[in-house]
């Protein structure tokens, strides 16, 4: 046979194999009623446009940044203006990590022009200097909004293996293509659904009655006790929940503080500070309090070389791992403070005594620790 | 850069663009252009660690071949092959090497505490250190002439598709295919395809959603033994869907390029007895281990104890080959001493023999399955206080919800890992769907079929991927 003739034959099969799935997943859209697209929602309301114009707005003086553990810490942001007396502003994204920090602290917080006299980190453990962590599943959507992987910091501390505008817009293109998340979703829940018929075992429990006894099965409290607060947020983002018999979820975490600009985005939070003439406050949160065993050497040597560093580059870093003003009583789950409004308006107390000395006086010391 | 990326599909139909129309050399040196930057796209110094055991392994193997003495033969051996092997304690045993003993000292009161050293491993490292030590054996063994072309040993050792988790090829079945040009071939790009399509199927909708489920059994603290061992089958499926299909997207993007990778699967999920199950998973690194670590301590000719010391050791070899970690060195161990007890209780029990019939063969493959499963729960389980509670867990604790759950997460994983563990292997027709044969290339059957399982692979693709992704497992040895 003619080798054009083999080639169509080629062609037309890859045609074929596009084709096909295109029709098939269009079909079971129709069949089953199910929408082709997904209206696209933002799961976590998060919208670094409405900050930025925020910001530009409301010209903060002093602006907090973080994770779940700011927002179950900080939950009435108006509150605690009043309590420190100068304009606040809140942006807690839940499950984010340095980089995405970083990029709200270039793309949003710099971008907006507001110029905060402070801007404070919330974190915990060894967030600060574990750059690729919590860079991938639930966070992409706020990484490409915030054009993360163009941003030449990115670049020097994740290297090239971000996802750049143009493979965005190809993805994108593919899912215009194949536009079946609805039918995922669906075809995904009978695959569970399948294996609870098959799993009975005698009870004459429904899929939704099976779904919420699993639910309940794998709530925070069943966890590992040395995972962290969010473990959900980091398993959904990252597939893969890691665990150890000390500190769990940063087993793959750095254990030594390395300073240089290629292995963490705290560097660049410091030279963007300086820059722009932002002070940056480091605040590190004590976690859930466990049994009496004690800290790791390497952790405490961790923050020892941490707080040397950030004193030396005119940064203030507060730690309230210590303070027995917040017993187990106060937290939630994990890591997560309650959200009972006795143990807010304590915690803030407890916050605006360890900043007052430097947020609104414009006076502020190099560094401290606990006042 | 990862298979299942679109800057990987790109990234291959870019080099397909230009492949085809370049010279043999052209062809290598394209080859060799693309896997460095396939290896340094996230970190660009790992160009500096490939190129110098490159250039450090094709000149000492040279040297090896062209050395008049036996002592300077030996001499350039021991030298190619202490600096790979220096090279991969350094990145991969000495954080864990210098935490185990200094952890020792501190117990003793010699030191103040433990010293944690963080090395960053880059990726792959495992995989080529072995096959350029493979390569250095087999030219100073006499079995493979020393390569001459750089060009063409840079292509052999830094091969995109197979470079950062295998399969670990030999310098024998590599180097002639770099050797003469490669044509465009439609069979290859055919079954090229197919493999792509199927090892992303793995991927994306078999190991992901297996990875969900027992990460989530596995982040417990108070998991029941229904529960754990419904973990334990969930990550079964997902470490042979995962490194499977990885292998065949790996194989599926060197055919697509003219070259034929070896096999590293071979339904290991139906051995009928440990010693098959490593006859038939990760291929490549189990006769690696045969060729130049058990054979040269002795193999089986020296008696049945000899036999089985010299299979502990090779296994606690492959386990600490895995990680730096206990937890693989219990799990190698593990291996070795099944392996080497296996033939004594087959002496005595004929069922575990080959006797039985069929149900000889249910009941060998259904043991060796459970095996193998105790043995991942080592593999998963980092922590050995964890792993003892594990291995302790009593069954008759379990309530029947406990019972329901870890009955429902086992099954849902077998579920998505249908296609791996029945499908394929009843339709063993469909496995040769995936090789190539150019006498098929007219016929319509093969090409419907081909057509088909494609379609299939992408309409599973499309409908059941699980959007929570996960890197490749073996990535990280």
């Amino acid at each position: 046979m003619h080798s054009n003739t083999l080639a169509l034959r080629l062609v037309i099969q890859l045609l074929i194999v596009g084709i096909v799935p295109m029709a098939v997943t269009s079909l079971a859209c129709h069949r089953w009623n199910i929408p082709r697209r997904e209206v696209h929602r933002d799961r976590d309301a998060f919208n670094p446009r409405a900050f930025v114009q925020e910001l530009r707005r409301d010209k903060p003086e002093w602006v907090l940044v973080g994770n779940s553990m700011l927002g179950s810490r900080v939950m009435d942001e108006e509150k605690l203006e009043e309590a420190v007396g100068v304009r606040t502003k809140v942006i807690a994204k839940g499950g984010s990590q340095s980089a995405v920090w970083f990029l709200i602290f270039k793309q949003i917080i710099v971008e907006s022009e507001a110029k905060p006299k402070w801007v404070t980190f919330f974190f915990r453990h060894t967030d600060l200097t574990w750059a690729d962590f919590r860079i991938a599943g639930v966070q992409t959507d706020g990484i490409t909004q915030m054009d993360g992987t163009a941003q030449p910091e990115w670049r020097e501390v994740l290297g090239n293996g971000g996802r750049s505008a143009w493979v965005s817009v190809m993805e994108s293109g593919l899912k215009e293509l194949f536009p079946s998340s609805f039918l995922n979703f669906e075809m995904r829940r009978s695959m569970q659904t399948w294996s609870f018929d098959l799993t009975r075992l005698g009870a004459n429990l429904g899929p939704n009655k099976r779904r919420e006894e699993l639910n309940e099965r794998f709530r925070l409290a069943h966890l590992r006790h040395d995972l962290g607060g969010d473990t959900a947020l980091a398993q959904d983002a990252s597939g893969a929940v890691h665990d150890d018999d000390d500190e769990a979820s940063y087993v793959l975490g750095p254990r030594v503080f390395d300073p240089s600009p290629r292995a963490s985005f705290l560097p660049h939070f410091v030279a963007l500070a300086a820059e722009n003439g932002i002070r940056l406050h480091f605040h590190r949160v004590k976690r859930r309090p466990r049994d009496s065993s004690p800290t790791s050497d390497w952790l405490v040597r961790y923050m020892s070389d941490l707080e040397q560093w950030l004193e030396d580059n005119g940064c203030v870093f507060t730690d309230e791992t210590g303070d027995p003003a917040l017993p187990l009583d106060v937290y939630a789950d994990g890591d997560h403070l309650s959200g009972d409004p006795a143990v807010q308006a304590r915690y803030r107390e407890l916050l605006v005594a360890r900043v007052r000395h430097f947020i609104g006086t414009g006076a502020p010391s190099a560094a401290s620790t606990d006042p | 850069m990862v298979f299942q990326s679109i800057e990987y599909l790109i990234f291959l139909v870019c080099v397909l663009a230009v492949y085809f129309w370049l010279p043999r050399r052209g062809q290598n040196a394209l080859l060799v252009a693309a896997s460095y930057v396939f290896y340094c796209w996230v970190h660009h110094w790992y160009l500096i660690l490939i190129g110098v055991t490159t250039l450090f392994d094709w000149f000492c193997a040279r040297g090896i071949e062209d050395s008049q003495t036996a002592r300077g033969r030996k001499a350039y051996f021991i030298t190619s092959i202490s600096v790979n092997f220096a090279i991969l304690g350094v990145f991969k045993y000495f954080g864990f090497f210098t935490e185990n003993l200094t952890g020792a000292l501190a117990s003793m009161g010699v030191m103040e505490s433990p010293v944690f050293i963080h090395i960053a491993l880059p990726a792959g490292i495992s995989f080529f250190t072995f096959q350029s030590v493979s390569y250095a054996v087999d030219v100073y063994r006499g079995q493979t002439k020393a390569c001459r072309s750089l060009l063409d040993y840079a292509a052999f050792v830094s091969f995109f598709p197979q470079l950062v988790a295998g399969p670990i090829e030999r310098a024998h079945h590599m180097l002639p295919q770099y050797a003469r040009p490669r044509a465009l071939r439609l069979e290859g790009v055919r079954t090229g395809l197919v493999l792509l399509l199927w090892g992303l199927f793995q991927k994306v909708v078999i190991a992901d959603s297996a990875a969900l489920l027992a990460d989530k059994v596995f982040s417990l603290g108070d998991a029941s033994f229904p529960m754990l061992w419904g973990g334990v089958i969930a990550f079964g499926v997902q470490i042979y869907a995962d490194f499977s299909g990885y292998t065949d997207m790996a194989r599926g993007s060197a055919r697509l390029l003219g070259i034929e990778l070896c096999k590293n699967f071979d339904h290991p999920y139906l051995a009928q007895s440990p010693g098959e199950f490593w006859r038939r998973w990760h291929i490549s690194l189990s006769t690696w281990f045969r060729d130049y670590v058990y054979i040269p301590l002795g193999g089986s000719r020296a008696g049945k104890w000899m036999m089985a010391r010299n299979l502990i050791i090779t296994f606690f070899l492959s386990g600490l080959w895995h990680g730096a970690a206990w937890n693989y060195v219990v799990w190698g161990v593990y291996h070795g001493l099944l392996v080497a007890m296996w033939p004594v209780l087959a002496a005595r029990v004929p069922l575990l023999g080959d006797k039985g019939g069929v149900g000889g063969v249910i009941l060998r493959a259904a043991l060796t399955f459970v095996l193998m499963h105790i043995g991942w729960l080592m593999f998963r389980e980092h922590s050995l206080t964890m792993l003892a509670h594990d291995l302790t867990l009593n069954p008759l604790a379990a309530d029947a919800a406990e019972w329901r759950i870890g009955a429902a997460i086992g099954i849902e994983a077998l579920l998505y890992g249908l296609p791996l563990f029945v499908i394929l292997p009843v339709l063993q027709r469909l496995g040769a769907l995936m090789e190539v044969d150019d006498n098929r290339l007219l016929e319509w059957r093969w090409t419907l079929l081909q057509t088909g399982a494609a379609t299939a692979c992408l309409i599973g693709i499309t409908t059941l991927r699980c959007n929570v992704g996960n890197d490749f497992i073996y990535f990280q040895f």
